[in-house]
């Protein structure tokens, strides 16, 4: 734990592997848990990190294996969680994926972009950059 | 996650606990796919299930389109985040939900 001005975290750093996202979850829950926040807000980080982490793991480095990293803090004095993905596979931007039709029948609808859409509803700022060959997507939450 | 099933004749009810993500949706997918031959009523009981992602959602379409020609599906006791993930994705309008 840091002093009070500042917010305190941690990063972690896992194969681009989707059976790595329950460690991570749970190490995120852990650090959520100890800054007493509620268990919405850890459910719903659970499924933001299932969502970016999936993604990364299926699509960033092709049949190559990868690393994805998640910097998470917590700034208590301004009650705001930071999430930070990176990853060092392709260059996508899933900001500039076109939204999906939540409005079709059943039959017609796709499932691709709902994961994007689930993220950008329980984070409050979603920021995708490109930097030194990273993908870096940053997101924020008011707590 | 765990699924519990019940089959009643051709009703059959299956009760989610846990968390419906990337790694447990293929079980999920798997349980589905062999009870959608034996019902034509499905009832999802998600009153222990945690949270849903998109791998999930999918499921629940499968599943949907699948009973949309067979019968019903009906899915009960739906918590707060997830009444909000149906809600952000459109999906509280393809689903029945009590």
């Amino acid at each position: 734990m840091t002093n009070n001005n500042s917010a305190n975290g941690d990063k972690i750093s896992v194969i681009a592997d989707i059976h790595a996202i329950p460690f991570v979850n749970s190490i995120v829950e852990e650090f959520l848990s100890e800054n007493g926040i509620s268990m919405k807000i850890q459910m719903q980080t659970n499924i933001v990190i299932d969502e970016i982490f999936s993604n990364i793991a299926k699509y960033s480095y092709g049949e190559q294996e990868g690393e994805a990293t998640l910097i998470y803090q917590y700034c208590r004095e301004e009650s705001l969680l930071f999430l930070t993905f990176k990853d060092s596979g392709l260059q996508y931007n899933p900001l500039l994926a076109p939204e999906p039709d939540i409005t079709l029948p059943a039959e017609d609808r796709d499932i691709g972009g709902l994961g994007l859409l689930m993220v950008r509803n329980i984070m409050d700022t979603v920021e995708y950059l490109y930097e030194g060959g990273f993908n870096i997507l940053k997101m924020t939450k008011k707590i | 996650m765990d699924i519990i099933k019940n089959v009643e004749g051709d009703k059959v009810t299956l009760a989610l606990s846990g968390r419906l993500d990337t790694t447990t949706s293929p079980e999920f997918e798997a349980e589905i796919k062999n009870t959608i031959t034996q019902a034509q009523e499905l009832y999802l009981d998600l009153e222990k299930l945690d949270y849903v992602s998109s791998a999930g959602l999918r499921v629940f379409l499968i599943a949907q389109k699948t009973m949309n020609k067979r019968g019903k599906m009906v899915i009960k006791n739906v918590n707060e985040i997830i009444t909000e993930i149906f809600e952000v994705t459109g999906f509280i309008d393809i689903l029945t939900i009590e």
